[in-house]
């Protein structure tokens, strides 16, 4: 016990000196390379730290010019307020011209000190227009969905806000059109049954299953009838994705990468229907655990719904 | 004292679960093999000997559902007509029928022994036809069996079995079923919704007559990019004609919603377009992946490797190893001349049916070979049942 404190102390006292070794070698470095260095004329150092500043400043000039930039988008989307960007953004110019004309000249250094005052005024106004612009960008979506919806839909006035809610949410992040925006897909929903010789009835027991039965409902909001086709990808307790035959199962592709389907099932649905499509998978022999649905259309997951067999 | 003991104590329980482990996984195997359900079918083929173990489950004989237990072949090329390639035949038909029967203990009267339609053919052709009669008679000698005879199997009738053992009940009728070969092209479908009326398609070109017309047309210019060019030519020469006559006058766009390909280019272009469905015996496929898979093969023969496809595979709940294995086995039967040979063909024949208003599902069956044995085992059983 003794010699474990005394190989500790013994520990931190050269830990101590290392430290105080590190510190004394530091300063000696700094001061030698004060009193050492070679000799510069005043001229070129006071330049040089003048032209420090100015690239600090070209920075700042360079990055607030490139948030600038990202606004073409507001000026071409802005419909009724457009004029006014017209305006902030000439008054940008004008600034981003005379920091230009105070930048050129890197010996002046009260010049210097005004285009870091400028660009500091640039920047928050920069800043002040992009949240404006981004506002008006997610405005614009949304009133567009809601037009567009108002004129092909023949429903309710709740269910059209409802759904372009949903619609923009989606619309926000995808590179494509929604699928969703064509037909509506939703209320997802899988059952275990089992078959007792004469009737098919529900189950939640693993060793009773015989196959697993599901629905989800669509709705076509558009003028015209529509058909469809979705994935129903069934992943298992395992991980691994149900097949209940060759012939029904294969690939397709996702923005995560190509995917193994269950099941392919191709509806249609008349305008304003709205319509529950079924489908059925059995396999020979069922894991314990949740299993998980999904449904895919054109690539994109719709919606989702998890099971409990036990 | 007490570590010792444990430490015997935990060797005695390893030792324990290790001999469970092993009599559970040997009683599991026999119980496969020696089921009620399992057939040995045996082909003597143009090319060779094959022989498949199946074990048909449930219906499977009513559906065509069955387990491939085993699948096996060896090279003699009969179709040779030598004294070499006789005995080597002899030899392989009678190892695989003793291996069927005494390895894996399938009774005689579950073994079937044929010859298959190519031979047939050529054996005529040829004038040839006695070689199979002493084929015959040498075989039941060897394997001591009197009243064992083997019979060819009819271009139709492989075709038929073929549907009726590959192609599920729930799609039979509106099924086209093509067998892609070697030498040649054959399939059909039923018209008439019922088993007895099968159409009858055939084409004289398969995947090696392909590539041996493109080779004679190759002269001193044998690069890739000459290769691919005088197959272009082969294929809308002759063969075009030839399969547009045939699909035309098989009348079947208009009857099928499902074209299936079987052969061995099928299972090679499934297992290198859809590497996650490895483990499937039919994949359906898209056109357009195979149209990409044909450039591919051309223009990027090393992306097919199968290291290459290994790493564009992310699941990784799929049996990567498995996979591996297949891929290795389809570039070591299929050369780059070979799948662009195969895979032209079979476009050319797929792009009957991709039409612009109507567009057909289209599946490859992966062991499409064994398919027969199925529908052979039900028709053999079923007549049997009424003869007695």
């Amino acid at each position: 016990m003794k010699d474990y404190k005394s190989i500790l102390l013994i520990f931190v006292s050269l830990l101590l000196l290392t430290v105080s070794l590190a510190l004394l070698w530091t300063w000696g470095y700094n001061y030698g390379i004060k009193k050492y260095s070679p000799p510069t004329s005043v001229g070129v150092d006071s330049l040089g730290n003048k032209i420090l500043t100015k690239d600090s400043l070209n920075q700042l000039y360079i990055n607030a010019l490139n948030n600038l930039n990202t606004l073409d988008l507001a000026l071409s989307k802005a419909d009724s307020l457009k004029l006014d960007i017209t305006f902030k953004l000439s008054e940008f110019n004008r600034l981003r011209d005379e920091i230009a004309t105070l930048l050129s000249n890197p010996t002046d250094i009260e010049g210097l000190s005004q285009a870091q005052q400028k660009i500091g005024v640039l920047q928050s106004k920069v800043d002040d227009l992009r949240k404006q612009n981004l506002a008006i960008q997610k405005e614009n979506k949304r009133l567009g969905i809601l037009l567009d919806n108002l004129a092909k839909a023949g429903d309710s006035g709740k269910d059209i806000i409802a759904d372009v809610k949903t619609i923009t949410d989606q619309k926000l992040t995808p590179e494509k059109p929604n699928p969703a925006g064509v037909l509506i897909i939703s209320d997802l929903n899988m059952v275990g049954l089992t078959n007792d010789d004469i009737n098919l009835t529900e189950t939640e027991l693993a060793d009773n299953l015989n196959r697993f039965a599901g629905s989800f409902l669509v709705r076509n909001n558009l003028s015209q009838n529509a058909f469809g086709e979705v994935m129903v990808v069934i992943v298992q307790p395992n991980g691994k994705i149900l097949q209940s035959s060759s012939w029904d199962s294969g690939t397709f592709e996702t923005k995560e990468g190509r995917k193994i389907y269950t099941s392919k099932v191709k509806f249609d649905c008349n305008k304003g229907d709205l319509k529950k499509i079924p489908f059925s998978v059995s396999a020979d022999q069922y894991e314990k655990g949740n299993y998980q649905v999904l449904l895919y259309q054109n690539g994109n997951l719709i919606t989702k719904f998890s099971k409990l067999i036990k | 004292m007490l570590t010792n003991l444990l430490f015997r104590k935990i060797s005695l329980l390893i030792a324990c679960s290790f001999f469970i482990i092993n009599v559970h996984a040997q009683t599991s195997v026999k119980h496969k093999f020696r089921g009620t359900n399992v057939y040995a079918g045996i082909e003597i083929g143009s090319k060779g000997v094959k022989m498949s173990l199946i074990e048909v489950t449930g219906s499977g004989l009513k559906n065509g559902n069955f387990n491939i237990l085993k699948d096996t072949s060896t090279n003699t090329d009969f179709i040779t007509f030598s004294k070499e390639s006789f005995q080597a035949t002899l030899k392989g038909v009678t190892g695989l029928y003793t291996v069927a029967k005494k390895s894996y203990q399938i009774p005689s009267e579950r073994i079937f022994v044929v010859f298959s339609s190519g031979v047939k053919v050529v054996s005529e052709r040829e004038n040839k036809t006695t070689w199979l009669t002493s084929m015959s008679d040498s075989f039941k000698v060897a394997i001591n069996e009197p009243d064992r005879v083997i019979k060819p199997i009819e271009v139709i009738d492989e075709a038929r079995l073929s549907h009726l053992g590959i192609v599920p009940e729930s799609k039979r009728y509106t099924t086209f079923l093509i067998d892609i070969g070697s030498g040649n092209t054959k399939g059909g479908y039923f018209p008439s919704g019922n088993t007895k009326n099968f159409s009858l398609f055939q084409l004289t070109w398969g995947t090696k007559s392909i590539s041996n017309a493109t080779d004679k047309r190759l002269d001193d210019d044998r690069t890739v990019v000459n290769f691919n060019k005088q197959m272009q030519r082969v294929l809308s020469g002759q063969a075009d004609e030839e399969i547009t006559y045939a699909v035309n006058v098989s009348g079947a766009y208009n009857m099928s919603d499902n074209i299936a390909f079987s052969g061995g280019i099928a299972w090679a272009t499934a297992n290198l377009m859809y590497p996650e469905l490895a483990e499937n015996q039919v994949v359906p496929v898209l056109y357009d992946d195979v149209v990409k898979l044909s450039e591919r093969v051309y223009k990027n023969y090393l992306s097919l490797s199968d290291s290459a496809i290994l790493k564009t595979i992310q699941d990784n709940s799929l049996d990567k190893k498995y996979i591996g294995n297949e891929i290795r086995k389809v570039n070591k039967v299929f050369d780059q001349r070979a799948l662009m040979s195969g895979i032209g063909l079979l476009l050319k024949i797929m792009r009957q049916f991709e039409g612009v208003y109507e567009k057909k599902q289209f599946y490859f069956i992966k062991n499409g070979q064994v398919g027969w044995i199925s529908a052979f085992v039900n028709q053999t059983i079923s007549e049997n049942k009424l003869s007695q």
